[in-house]
């Protein structure tokens, strides 16, 4: 019953970070309904912006974190107004394609540029550090990450729902149309979107960096962590993504413990699957 | 339907434009003497490579072109293919001919059953569906102990020239791999001509739509699923013999996925010919690039790759075939004009 | 009867779309049905069509109970449909729409072909049949659709909203054709329709719905001359819930 216990604790923990990743993907997905394929590729990015940081800039990953998401959201704006504005304009095969062909181009230019070696934060505040909780040992930085996770997800939260760029956004998101009649200019919601996408992505890579490795084909393991997410929350759906973001967590953390660690993305996927088929609206889902 | 109406229908290409129906006869005539034309080795691999590729395109055509349903996990098909002949091979020395009904066997059965499920999802949600479901394939085929894992089937190599285990030369997989480009090329131009071809193009258009009208949308995709998984499984079968050694990574990695999907998006999906011209720019591209660039470069093949398919996605999305036709679009105007009168 | 729609009731969430509605189609009837916006107009099509399944209420078409079957199955039984917004196949050419139509009776494309072009002429679409629907007029568009659904072989034909957006004459001219394709192949007709001046005249019966209650159903005279429709129609509570 402890091991359980412990290893829920650490699911949980993980899965901030996961809640924080699909916010990215749930916020361009609500206002724009569209899924952004290249969402794991902003981790990466983040995830090398926040390493490079440590490496030659200051020998901490966290303080790669604004960095990182400076890098993300810039990331995201441009990506939103040199491509998938376009897209907006074609079949959703060329919106599929096109965020796709996005995913690659990051991927594979960060291999091409980086190289194909796994490589790890060389240390920092909180690398490595283990924290003991009575009976519970915790590592240092996954407990960062989480609360760093929470607190960035907590602040996006607050920023949709009390600011009046949050309120165009969940208004775009309700009804475009409607949003546009009312002087909302949801093209700059759209741009707006992408950069929180890419600006979570980017701050939840670096957080990751603390402990986790990076290389350039990390973000697929992560964006399909993170498209089940969503899907478990509800595509849009704000609350969801939290709440399926500790889901997806403790899934992940105890199919690794019971089963073996080179299933839990087997594991995940099938969630991800029976999700979609039995609550294609997800758990907290809108409609 | 009679046997040979269906026959006819797939090799009759009277309603294509005289310009395409020329088209096809010479690219036809150039791949049936290409060996005799180039001798060298490398040439002949990425004509081989080239013909296998562009079957690849075909068999998406028929759920992702016709259909509309953005398959993004082709690869899983093209790896029960080369499986399916590379383990039995390796076990029991089963012959091509015995492995290759299995591994179109066991891509059908399983596109049946994950289609049931899979297809009923719209737009995106398919097209991650597909892409997860293909993951977990290529991880579990490294995990399992059976299928040799990430190490791989190394196919026992035959002293002689062999029809049974479709060993032989450069020329022979050549025309093996002509012969399996032209029946999938037929397959695909009688489908689209079928009542099948008509009902999944009505599902590409518009679902509610064709369901309103009598299709029954679930068993029609379905149906293209299937055809779509045995043509890339035996694709894939062949793939096997050709290169003599298989892993995940290899027939059943992301990257070859797209590959497929992008071969008919590229050359223009839902057009006969379509992946035929993705293949042809996708495959000499890809092969040149690799013998330029050497072994160092890596990436840089998939960035070129990633750039071609945002620009066809942002400004062109038929592909090269949407190219010509805005290129003749005076054409196009006489003929409909023609058939007013 | 040939169609049998008993104590419908569909709901969306807290929203009672249709509330115990009651719809029936003699064969060969041409029945109006109306209503203010968001009355639960096209959500009982919807459900008589398959494409929602109604939480209570039985539907029998031509003796059989069709309550619950999916849309495929309801058309090849004999009853086809329009949209409200039209739902062209861009794709596809106006005889090609139409084909995908004619296939629900045939399995031979040549034989599909045939019968678009015979309705295509029908509603005097021929000239057009090679053209895109996307390039033509609203009103072409809404005769390929009903020339599509016609292509289905229905004993049955839904049309919603088939005159709105259409200018006078165009409005006229589909009333003909309507008039016209009952007459010629004694098709029913359920019509859903906000200009009166198109469904009135046309229908032989309506039915009124409104907040997803049937509140009165007679001849075309008889309706119009009911207090609770006047009501329904004048009274703003209709439109600020929706
Ligand atoms: N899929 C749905 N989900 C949730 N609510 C729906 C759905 N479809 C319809 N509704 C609601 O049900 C009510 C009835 O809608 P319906 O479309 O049937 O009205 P209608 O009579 O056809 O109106 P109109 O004349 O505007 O077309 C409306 O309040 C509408 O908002
Ligand atoms: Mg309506």
């Amino acid at each position: 019953m402890s091991v359980f216990l412990e290893v829920s604790i650490q699911g949980v923990l993980m899965g901030l970070t996961y809640a924080l990743l699909a916010l990215g993907l749930t916020v361009i997905f609500g206002v724009m309904d569209m899924v952004n394929f290249a969402h794991g590729e902003f981790l990466m990015i983040g995830m090398y912006a926040a390493y490079l940081t440590a490496a030659h800039v200051f020998p901490d990953p966290l303080v790669g974190v604004p960095v990182a998401g400076l890098i993300g959201l810039v990331l995201g704006a441009l990506s939103y107004r040199l491509l998938v504005r376009r897209l907006l304009q074609g079949p959703t095969i060329a919106q599929i394609f096109g965020t796709f062909g996005l995913m690659l181009f990051l991927r594979y230019g960060a291999l091409a540029v980086f190289g194909p070696n796994l490589r790890s934060a060389p240390g920092g505040l909180v690398v490595g550090q283990r924290l003991v909780l009575g009976g519970l040992v915790l590592d240092g930085a996954k407990v960062t990450a989480a609360a760093g996770s929470a607190l960035l997800f907590a602040l996006i939260y607050w920023f949709l729902q009390r600011t009046r760029v949050g309120l165009g956004l969940r208004a775009t998101a309700a009804h475009r149309e409607a949003a546009r009649y009312m002087g909302v200019d949801t093209d700059a919601m759209n741009s707006i979107g992408w950069a929180i996408g890419g600006a979570t992505a980017g701050m939840a890579g670096a957080l990751l960096v603390n402990f986790y490795y990076v290389s350039p084909t990390v973000g697929m393991v992560f964006a399909m962590i993170t498209f089940t997410t969503v899907a478990l929350g509800g595509f849009g759906s704000v609350p969801g993504a939290f709440v399926a973001g500790i889901i997806v967590g403790v899934v992940e953390a105890v199919t690794a413990q019971y089963f073996s660690p080179q299933l839990k993305l087997a594991v995940i996927y099938l969630v991800f699957f029976l999700v979609v088929l039995l609550r294609p609206h997800g758990l907290l889902g809108a409609r | 339907m009679g046997i040979g109406r269906i026959i006819r229908d797939a090799l009759s290409f009277g309603d294509l434009s005289r310009a395409e129906r020329l088209g096809i006869a010479l690219f036809l005539v150039a791949m049936a003497v290409f060996p005799f034309a180039v001798k060298s080795g490398f040439g002949r691999a990425v004509a081989v490579q080239f013909l296998l590729y562009a079957t690849l395109g075909l068999s998406w055509n028929f759920i992702g072109g016709y259909g509309g349903q953005i398959d993004l996990g082709g690869a899983k098909n093209v790896g029960f293919g080369a499986y399916g002949v590379a383990l039995p091979m390796l076990w029991w020395n089963a012959p091509f001919w015995v492995g290759l009904p299995i591994g179109v066997a066991a891509a059908v059965l399983e596109s049946l059953v994950l289609g049931l499920a899979l297809l009923r999802l719209r737009g995106h949600y398919f097209a991650i569906g597909t892409l997860a479901v293909a993951l977990v394939w290529q991880e579990l085929f490294t995990f399992w102990r059976w299928t040799n894992g990430a190490r791989g089937v190394l196919l026992p190599l035959k002293p002689t020239p062999d029809f049974l285990y479709m060993q032989f030369g450069p020329v022979g997989f050549h025309y093996a791999a002509l012969f399996l480009f032209v029946l999938s090329l037929c397959w695909l131009n009688w489908f689209r001509k079928s009542k099948l071809g008509y009902e999944l193009r009505a599902i590409r258009e518009d679902e509610d739509a064709a369901a309103s009208l009598g299709i029954d949308v679930l068993a029609a995709k379905l149906k293209a699923y299937c055809i779509s998984a045995a043509v890339a499984a035996a694709a894939g079968a062949f793939y096997a013999v050709y290169y003599g050694y298989i892993d995940p990574a290899s027939v059943m990695h992301m990257d070859l996925s797209v590959m497929i999907a992008m071969t008919a998006m590229i050359g223009g999906a839902g057009v006969l010919w379509g992946p035929v011209v993705g293949a042809a720019v996708l495959i000499p591209l890809d092969r040149y690039l690799g013998a330029w660039l050497g072994g160092d470069a890596l990436g840089i093949d998939f960035v070129i790759y990633a750039l071609i398919i945002m620009l066809v996605a942002a400004y062109q999305p038929k592909g090269v075939w949407g190219i010509i036709e805005s290129l003749a679009p005076a054409r196009s105007a006489q003929r409909n004009e023609w058939r007013d009168a | 009867m040939l169609l049998e729609a008993k104590r419908i009731v569909k709901r969306f969430g807290g929203l009672v779309a249709n509330d115990g509605v009651d719809l029936s189609v003699d064969e060969g009837e041409i029945i109006g049905l109306i209503g203010p916006n968001g009355a639960g107009k096209t959500t009982l099509f919807n459900c008589i069509t398959g494409f929602l399944r109604p939480e209570a209420g039985t539907i029998v078409f031509d003796g059989t109970d069709i309550t619950g079957w999916p849309p495929h199955r309801v058309t090849r039984r004999g009853i086809a449909r329009t949209f409200q917004l039209v739902r062209n196949m861009d794709g596809l050419t106006i005889e090609e729409n139409v084909m995908i139509g004619a296939l629900a009776r045939t399995n031979h494309p040549d034989e599909a072909r045939r019968v678009a072009r015979s309705v295509l002429e029908l509603v005097g679409l021929d000239r057009a049949a090679h053209r895109y629907p996307g390039e033509m007029p609203l009103a072409v568009q809404k005769q390929m659709e009903l020339a599509r659904a016609l292509a289905t072989r229905p004993r049955l034909v839904m049309l919603d909203e088939v005159a709105s957006g259409l200018s006078p004459e165009e409005m006229e001219e589909f009333a003909e054709l309507v008039r016209r394709i009952h007459q010629e192949r004694r098709v029913a007709f359920v019509v859903i329709e906000h200009v009166m001046e198109f469904v009135l005249p046309l229908s032989h019966r309506v039915l009124v719905l409104s907040g997803g209650k049937p509140i009165a159903e007679g001849t075309p005279e008889e309706v119009t001359r009911n207090p609770a429709v006047i009501e329904a129609y004048l009274g703003e509570s209709h439109a600020a819930s929706r």
